[in-house]
Order: structure tokens, then C-alpha cells, then sequence
């Protein structure tokens, strides 16, 4: 974790750390004092990795210590909005751990917590502990490599099958995955379901998933998931609560769009970890939750004062930039950095930009039906399935709509998928005479390369092809 | 076997991702059909006018204008068909038929149609799974496929003609089957070499301009010399094995390769198409391409992968296991730790080897495997 130079604050700066600060730490108190001080840290023995989670308030200095005004307090909302999470999801394994379900990352929850139970997401450590912990990451990896895994597949999957083979991974009452993102991460599940003893279910997706046979197909598959976790699990539909998870879903989504609207602005009121981590998180992870909706509300309403009072996010907006691919794990704070730097502002990324539709929540059958489409097209599911198509659309539909100056792409060296598309991506970027930085780095190791030289290969390429 | 069976032609068969045999039957009207999975039923692209011809591009050890489409990572033989593809080798192709059977494969798909953009370019859109709704999913893909033939090479496509076509896959099916069980013998019949190139040759051959020659090795084997030195009898288990000389590197070392259980492999993969009565034709094609495929890209189906593996070990009296790897592929990648756990498991000795697609590096290989013969 890098931290920037923390410039001077005002008043209402200190103010705004010290509360959402404060809070932070209550949340994580809380969980202590909620399930046993006593029993709490012999839990830290079991699961080392809650070590690096109580390190979650450092995100708030990370992401915030150089920001000020409003768009400090929007960064703070959400990285409160993450600790919050957090907390809660490790609640979860102790006080429903017989309602535990393991579950792949883009195999979003609904239909879990429309059932009654207790989502757990297999690669939600493999995420969140190189945020703030990257070394730790890579003790997974490692155990993960010395069974056998080849070192060249995803660093993520690796992560989660270095957790399940360490017997680190909360013993889940039944699984459910898929054939998303990649074939490293579909295959890995073979792995994690011998090694956890659980009964899996694995969601098909069709490769061409636009289309009115692949939503009827995909419907089956959720209805044979509904039927398989109600003879599995203690799980039984209620659909008046999966009808109000989806809508609360819809609400965080309207939110959503009005923000990415306002986004279009020149200068942007919004940007940075305030766009993406509450999509991350409520567009992915955790959707239909009221606290999503809640942190959305609060983020619009921070981008509206702005816009109305011409205040741009980043103080002085040079360039504007769509990240692609997944987050640089091992350098989360990389746009608080660049912006400080180059008044580079990040405005939209890979895994936050949706094309969902609302789910229509009028029958049983219209929820499944929104819920195949979310699954079958979300980020990321529908870049890295289906024709090439799918992941040049969004980028370049974002490039205009956004008036972009460049894309940076987080090139993940072990995302084959992606790296495959690179030769492509260049020609097509130079075509629309778009300058393209592809990031090349490992996901979650930051022994492939560290973020110093992430930084002096944007560094080069803001001096040599920007002209910064 | 004896080498006298003019065994030199199989060799020169497939020597190039083209061979002589594919030509002669493309200035005699037909159109070659280039396919790079065996979940493709072939019987669907070798109707009335079309040959299947698999593409085995092991010629290219270095694919310098591939790794600039799909950079280094993506798995050898992406590249070095994305090689031969770039390198005009493959122009005179009538088409290719993909299935979406792992990422790499797809993205040679994207990359074709990006760089090449040929004529005729089809993915066929493979389920994960194998229930029934499964199985209708790929039937109606097939059909689909079959209608974009007809129309694009003005072929008839009708279920006779494909039935017919079944019917002359079995029966070369039939041949090879004859063939591979030679292999269970307690002295093999056919080395594994031998049989390996035959598996080569008739898959990237037009199979009715092969037919006369495989049917004289039926008759021809079961009076063949025989090597009668007790060797240990191996089984290969693993991805695109698709150089023969890989097999017969590991007989060099002393050994029998009885027993493939590979993509070009036999086990399965020399099952007839069956036409159930109520199955159409385009079920019958879905059926048999997962009864005759045991890949990981498959999810739900590792135990059954793994009584793959015991029946045939047990049938072909196999000693000692290879589990081969190619560098990058991520399926094969994952799957081969629980898969050599659960062999482990069962007291049976396994070397895992990792390889490129060409078969580069065979010094290193060889130190591995004698090491490991030495051992059994």
C-alpha cells in the first residue's frame, strides 16, 4: 500500500476524516464486541486474513488524505460504504454459518438473499486483502503454486485456491459458480469444491448471450439453481423478499446512472474511487442492499452541489480517463497518484459500467428474466465471454460519450483472455487516433511488478505520448 | 509394427496442416473445412461436398506475428495456428468452423475474423454442461450450422445426406476401433506411435481417400512382427498431444504408450454417432460429441473424467500414468492438480510433464522419464 504526501486540510476536511475515521472503527469494533472480544481473536488465528481486514480504515487515509472539500467526503462515503460491507460479511460467517453460501464473484447474490441466505463471495479476499495487504495475497499464491497451479494463471483464482488448499475459507454450506469470468476461474472451482467438501451448482452461460433463446436458457439454469439450493441448503424463495432486493437494486441503479450523467460533464463533479468502488461493490457484490442505495443517494447528491457550483472533482481536470480491466489491486490508490500528478480523472471503469436493464419485477418470471440478463451481461462476464465484440463496444461507446483522452488499460498478465485482444485493441485504438496506456502488471502479486513500476509506465507514457 | 506398411506416407500425412490427400480432394471439388476441436461432430462438416480437416499446425516452434495478436501468454498452439493462419499456410481453406471451447480458442476466433476475416468463419456456441437442455442447446447450434453451410456452398444439407455422412463415420470409426484394442494385448499390436500417427493422419485427412488404407492395416496388424520385450505400459493423459513424435519419445525410453486419454485421443473418442429413434440427426450429433469428448472445460464432469481413467487403466492394463500439460492452458492447468492428487490416491505412479505444442525441449523430457521408468 502507498500512501500520497498529505497536503493541508481545512476545518471541514479534519472534521470529515476524523467522522468517517471514527465511524469506521466502531463498525470494526462492533463486530469484535458483537461475537466475543475473547473468541474474536482466536478467530485470528484460524483466519489470518482478518488481520488484514482490520487494517480497512487505512483505506480511508489512502483514498482520502489528499482529497478535500466534497469530493473527499465522497470518497470517504465510500470507503465507509466498503468497511460497513465488510464487517457485515464476516458477521455473516459466524452468526449464519448454517445459511453460508459460497459464491462465484460474478454470480451476483439476489437470489441468495431472496432465498434467506448468507452470500459469501469466494474471491471477495482475493479483492479486498491486496487493497490493503499485499503480501499477505501472496502467501495465498504461493500455497496455490507449491500444489501445482501453474504460475501463469490468474493471480485471483490462485488467491482464492491458495485460501480453500490453506483451510483458510469459511466452510460454506453449499457452492454455486459458473463458467465467468475465464476458464482459470471456472476451472478452479474443481479445486475449491474438493477441497471444501460442499455441494456445488454451476450456472452455464451461453457464449453469444444477446439474444431472446440465450435469456430463456439462462432463465432454466436460475430456476434449476432455485430448486438445487432449496434441496441443498435451509434456503427456501421467498419472492416477495426477492422482489424488494430487486428493487432496492433499481433504486441503486437510477442513483447510478444520475451520477454517470453528471460524470459527462467537463470538468467532472465526480470521479475516481467514488465511481467505482460503490459499483463495485453494490453493482456486483453486494446488490439490493439499502446501504447501497443509501451511499449512492449521498454520492449524487455530492456530484450535484458540485456541478451546480462548477467545482470539478479533480482540482484541476487535465485528462480524462476510463480504466479497463480490473482495478490494479496491488496499487489501489494508482488515480490518487495520477490525479495529483496529472490532473488525471477517472471517470468510468470496466467493472462499474452496467448496460443492465431495471429488473421488472411485475412476475416471477419478469425477475428471473432481468436477473439471466444482469448475470449473462454484467461487466466483465460479458467482456471476457462472447465474440471480441462485447469488450470493444463498451470501450469505445465510452470514449465518446465520455470525451475521453485516453484508456488505461490494466493489463493483468495473467488475463489471457484479455491479453489475447491486445494486438486488436492497439490497431483499433490507433484508428481512432486514441492514445491506449496498457498497464503491464500481475493483479494481486506485486512481485511480478511492483507499483513503482506501474508509476514509470505512466510516467512514460504521459511524458512521451501525452506530451504531460 | 513393421515399417513396411508404408507407414512413411502416414508420416508425410501429416507433415503439413494441408496434406497432399486434402489437396487432391479440393481440386476434385470439395471444400476443406478447417476445425480445431473435437467437440465439433465431424460427420457435419464432412456432408456431401465438405471434408473436415484438423488443424494441426505443430510446424512452428517460434509464432513472432501470432504473439503480436495474442501475445505471449495465450497457449502455443493458439499462436502457432494464429501463425500458420498469418503466414498465408492456411489460405487455401475453404473455411473454419471454432467452437467456443476455452478462452484461447475464442479469441484465435476474434483475432481471424479481425486480421484474416475469412470466408467463411462459424463459432458453434458449446454448453458448459451436459443435461439435456444442454444437449438441445448444441443441437440447434449444429442446425444452425448446417443451414450456413447449405447456403454458403450451395450443398444439401438435408438429413439423408448427413445421415449418410454418420454412416461412413462409423464405419471408419469401426476400423479404428478394431485397430486401437490391439493395443490391449499383453504385447501390444501397435505401438503407441504407430497408432497415434494413424489418429493423426485420418483426422487431418479426407477419411473416404484414407479408407482402403486403414482397411489393410486391419488385416495387415494382427500378423504384424512384434517387439515381445515386457515394457511398462503407460497411459497418457493431457491436452493437444498432436506430434507423434512425443509418443514415440516416451516408447524410445522403454515403454508402451497403450492407452491416450487426450483431445486427439481414443478414450473416448472412436464412438459411433448414434441415431436413436427419437433423437433427430442434429441430437444425435449433440449427443455424441459429449459421449465422445472427456475435456475439463467441462464443469460438472470431473468424476466422471476420473472413471474415465480407472475403466480404461483397468482395460488396458496400465502401470504408470503421464498427466501432460501445455504450457498456458488454463484448463488442463488447474485440472491436473486434483486429477494427480486422486491418482496419487489410488497408489498409482504419475509424471507430470509440462510441454509447448510443438514438441520442443525432449532432452529435459527425457531425463524426466527415465527418471520416472527407472522408478516403476
Amino acid at each position: 500500500m502507498t500512501h500520497q504526501q498529505n497536503p493541508l486540510q481545512s476545518i471541514n476536511d479534519v472534521h470529515t476524516h476524523f467522522r468517517y475515521w471514527s465511524e469506521n472503527w466502531a463498525k470494526i469494533g462492533w463486530l469484535g464486541l458483537k461475537n466475543n472480544p475473547v473468541f474474536m481473536l482466536k478467530q485470528l488465528k484460524k483466519y489470518p486474513w482478518l488481520n488484514s481486514l482490520m487494517k480497512a480504515n487505512e483505506l480511508l487515509n489512502m483514498y482520502t488524505g489528499t482529497r478535500k472539500g466534497l469530493y473527499k467526503k465522497a470518497n470517504s462515503i465510500a470507503v465507509s460504504s466498503l468497511v460497513s460491507s465488510i464487517v457485515d460479511m464476516v458477521d455473516g460467517i459466524y452468526n449464519h454459518a448454517d445459511k453460508l453460501i459460497l459464491h462465484e464473484d460474478l454470480v451476483p447474490p439476489e437470489i441468495l438473499y431472496g432465498m434467506g441466505l448468507q452470500p459469501w463471495m469466494a474471491e471477495f479476499l482475493g479483492i479486498v486483502i491486496p487493497f490493503l495487504d499485499t503480501e499477505v495475497m501472496e502467501r495465498y499464491i504461493d500455497r496455490a503454486e507449491n500444489e501445482g497451479i501453474p504460475a501463469d494463471i490468474c493471480s485471483l483464482p490462485k488467491s482464492t485456491m491458495g485460501l480453500a488448499l490453506s483451510n483458510e475459507m469459511p466452510k460454506p454450506r453449499a457452492i454455486v459458480a459458473s463458467n465467468m469470468p475465464c476458464d482459470g476461474g471456472m476451472t478452479s472451482y474443481t479445486l475449491i469444491q474438493k477441497k471444501l467438501q460442499a455441494p456445488i451448482f454451476r450456472l452455464d452461460i451461453p457464449y453469444n448471450f444477446y439474444n431472446e433463446k440465450a435469456i430463456q436458457y439462462f432463465v432454466g439454469e436460475l430456476r434449476k439453481l432455485i430448486k438445487w439450493l432449496e434441496e441443498h441448503t435451509p434456503g427456501k424463495m421467498d419472492w416477495d423478499r426477492m422482489k424488494e432486493i430487486c428493487e432496492e437494486r433499481n433504486r441503486m441503479v437510477e442513483l447510478q446512472l444520475e451520477i454517470w450523467e453528471l460524470a459527462k460533464m467537463k470538468p467532472s463533479p465526480m470521479a475516481g474511487e467514488a465511481m467505482y468502488l460503490p459499483g463495485m461493490l453494490y453493482g456486483i457484490a453486494l446488490p439490493g442492499q439499502k446501504r447501497g442505495t443509501n451511499a449512492m443517494k449521498k454520492i449524487l447528491n455530492i456530484a450535484k452541489k458540485m456541478y451546480e457550483d462548477n467545482q470539478s472533482a479533480v482540482p484541476d481536470e487535465k485528462y480524462r480517463v476510463i480504466l479497463w480491466n480490473p482495478p490494479t489491486l496491488i496499487f489501489p490508490d494508482l488515480f490518487v497518484w495520477a490525479e495529483q500528478k496529472y490532473g488525471v480523472a477517472m471517470l468510468m471503469d470496466m467493472l462499474s459500467f452496467n448496460r443492465h436493464p431495471l429488473i421488472d419485477t411485475s412476475s416471477h418470471d419478469n425477475i428471473l428474466r432481468g436477473l439471466a440478463q444482469i448475470i449473462m451481461q454484467g461487466p466483465m462476464a460479458r467482456h471476457t465471454r462472447g465474440p471480441a465484440e462485447n469488450f470493444f463496444s463498451d470501450i469505445f461507446y465510452l470514449h465518446e460519450a465520455y470525451d475521453i483522452d485516453m484508456i488505461w488499460m490494466a493489463g493483468h498478465i495473467g488475463c489471457k483472455n484479455t491479453q489475447a485482444l491486445m494486438g486488436m485493441f492497439r490497431e483499433k485504438c490507433r484508428d481512432r487516433n486514441l492514445p491506449l496506456l496498457n498497464i503491464n502488471y500481475d493483479l494481486s502479486d506485486s512481485r511480478i511488478v511492483p507499483p513503482a513500476n506501474i508509476k514509470k509506465q505512466v510516467d512514460e507514457f504521459m511524458e512521451t505520448v501525452m506530451q504531460a | 509394427m513393421n515399417d513396411s506398411f508404408d507407414l512413411q506416407s502416414l508420416s508425410k500425412l501429416t507433415a503439413e496442416p494441408v496434406n497432399s490427400m486434402a489437396q487432391k480432394a479440393q481440386d476434385a471439388g470439395k471444400h476443406l473445412i478447417a476445425y480445431t476441436c473435437r467437440f465439433l461432430p465431424e460427420p457435419i462438416i464432412s456432408t456431401n461436398r465438405l471434408v473436415p480437416i484438423f488443424l494441426r499446425p505443430n510446424q512452428y516452434i517460434s509464432t513472432p506475428m501470432a504473439d503480436t495478436y495474442l501475445s505471449s501468454v495465450t497457449c502455443s498452439y493458439s499462436r502457432c495456428l494464429m501463425e500458420t493462419a498469418l503466414d498465408f499456410s492456411l489460405e487455401n481453406l475453404d473455411g473454419w468452423v471454432f467452437v467456443s471451447s476455452c478462452d484461447h480458442l475464442r479469441r484465435v476466433h476474434d483475432n481471424l475474423v479481425h486480421s484474416i476475416k475469412p470466408a467463411f468463419i462459424h463459432m458453434l456456441d458449446l454448453p458448459h454442461k451436459q443435461e439435456e437442455s444442454h444437449i438441445k442447446w448444441y443441437a440447434n447450434e449444429l442446425e444452425f450450422l448446417s443451414k450456413k453451410l447449405e447456403k454458403h456452398f450451395e450443398i444439401d444439407m438435408g438429413n439423408t445426406s448427413i445421415e449418410s455422412s454418420i454412416s461412413d463415420y462409423n464405419n471408419f470409426q469401426a476400423m479404428l476401433r478394431d485397430i486401437s484394442i490391439l493395443r490391449k494385448q499383453t504385447i501390444p499390436l501397435i505401438s503407441g506411435y504407430h497408432f497415434h500417427l494413424l489418429l493423426m493422419a485420418s483426422l487431418c485427412s479426407p477419411k473416404h481417400l484414407l479408407f482402403d488404407f486403414v482397411k489393410e492395416l486391419c488385416a495387415a496388424l494382427p500378423e504384424n512382427d512384434r517387439d515381445e520385450t515386457k515394457k511398462p505400459r503407460l497411459m497418457v493423459i493431457g491436452s493437444r498431444i498432436e506430434d507423434s513424435e512425443y509418443i514415440k519419445k516416451i516408447e524410445s525410453m522403454g515403454a508402451y504408450v497403450v492407452a491416450d486419454r487426450f483431445c486427439c485421443g481414443s478414450i473416448p473418442g472412436l464412438n459411433d454417432v448414434e441415431l436413436g429413434e427419437s433423437d433427430n440427426v442434429f441430437e444425435a450429433l449433440s449427443r455424441h460429441s459429449f459421449n465422445n469428448t472427456s475435456c475439463p472445460r467441462m464443469m460438472d464432469e470431473f468424476d466422471l473424467r476420473m472413471k474415465i481413467i480407472r475403466e480404461a487403466m483397468e482395460e488396458y492394463k496400465v502401470d504408470a500414468v503421464i498427466v501432460e500439460t501445455m504450457k498456458f492452458c488454463d484448463i488442463w492447468g488447474v485440472e491436473s492438480v486434483p486429477l494427480i492428487h486422486e491418482l496419487k490416491q489410488m497408489n498409482i505412479p504419475v509424471l507430470r510433464l509440462e510441454k509447448e505444442y510443438a514438441s520442443t525441449g525432449m532432452g529435459q523430457m527425457e531425463t524426466r522419464l527415465q527418471a520416472f521408468l527407472e522408478s516403476l
